[in-house]
């Protein structure tokens, strides 16, 4: 089985590789969208999974998390890389703790019928890098202001994450904290320009927002009828 | 001593604070003191905001239910025609068809 060294510092290590074209690694599909950057914490049962995990964990590889929708899993996923063993179980179950690394978008499905087979799914794919690092100011100073708000809204408390985080990865803390619709956060996942993200992002919490607090007081009868 | 924990309503409060003219924070701030029981502070906001932000047009409607609920349906109308007006000048076609909505059935 092939897969992709876990590393911080992925690009530089790829590249003292030599690494030129697609790479296999062994995919997960889930009804998630991991993004990087972002805690995915995982129990391990399926047989294929457990072995693919021990893989990973042994060889200090990433795994493929793809979103699996009913008409099928789509295209572009995210890697993820093991950070810990949480507790392994006597029957061969695991509780691990993985973080969203790199996107990557899939050439070519190596075993297709794998999936409903109970077999582990492989595929080659393309890493995606960004094609351009730069944000407009003003996004991201409305993105920072809305995700406050949501935060706070949501969670009941401050958003705490923000500090030191880096600019270019905003969209991917905002996108993988608040708990958005999935074809949203796979939309945010397949866009490969950070500011194209922010942009993106800020139309969707200027729509999704001002709905949150709405609850059954704004239901108000008026003569008589009721108005949703 | 450990900090007490803010309320939600004192955490947007300082949002408002810091901005007061982000019309989230004060849209969000309004809707905590309507849904918390304190229409005259939810008053307040969603008059500053709609003075300050009168394309905001999710407030309208909010604004003009609690009117509604608080016994006071002129002010009601008056808040939904404006909010009409500005959600068709956006083209906001779902708005403006629910504030009608609730305007006709104050008529």
């Amino acid at each position: 089985m092939g897969c992709r060294q876990a590393s911080s510092e992925q690009g530089l290590v790829l590249s003292a590789m030599g690494f030129m074209g697609p790479e296999r690694i062994p995919l997960f599909p889930l009804n998630v969208v991991l993004l990087p950057g972002a805690i995915l914490p995982l129990h391990i049962f399926e047989s294929r999974y457990r072995q693919m995990v021990r893989h990973c964990v042994d060889e200090k590889c990433d795994f493929g998390v793809l979103l699996a929708l009913p008409k099928g899993i789509v295209r572009v996923g995210c890697t993820a890389q093991v950070t810990e063993v949480v507790k392994r179980y006597n029957d061969g179950r695991m509780d691990i703790i993985s973080v969203g690394r790199s996107p990557f978008r899939i050439t070519q499905l190596i075993n297709s019928d794998a999936y409903a087979n109970d077999e582990l799914l492989q595929g080659d794919v393309d890493f995606l890098d960004d094609r351009e690092h730069r944000t407009d100011a003003r996004t991201q100073d409305e993105l920072m202001r809305l995700y406050e708000v949501c935060h706070t809204l949501i969670f009941e408390d401050y958003p705490r994450n923000l500090e030191g985080e880096a600019a270019e990865n905003l969209s991917f803390l905002v996108a993988s904290t608040l708990p958005l619709d999935l074809l949203w956060k796979q939309q945010i996942l397949e866009l490969r320009s950070e500011a194209d993200r922010q942009q993106r992002l800020v139309g969707y919490l200027r729509e999704w927002a001002p709905h949150l607090q709405k609850q059954e007081k704004a239901h108000v009868r008026a003569g008589g009828s009721s108005v949703n | 001593m450990s900090e007490q924990k803010k309320t939600r309503r004192q955490m947007l409060e300082e949002f408002v604070a810091r901005k007061p003219d982000d019309a989230f924070s004060r849209y969000g701030l309004a809707m905590e003191c309507m849904n918390s029981g304190d229409p005259a502070s939810a008053d307040e906001h969603f008059r500053a905001l709609l003075h300050g932000n009168a394309e905001y047009i999710p407030a309208y409607l909010m604004y003009a239910q609690m009117l509604v609920r608080e016994s006071r349906p002129a002010e009601a109308r008056t808040v939904l025609s404006s909010g009409i007006a500005a959600a068709e000048k956006k083209g906001d076609q779902h708005a403006r068809s629910e504030m009608e909505t609730l305007l006709s059935e104050l008529a």
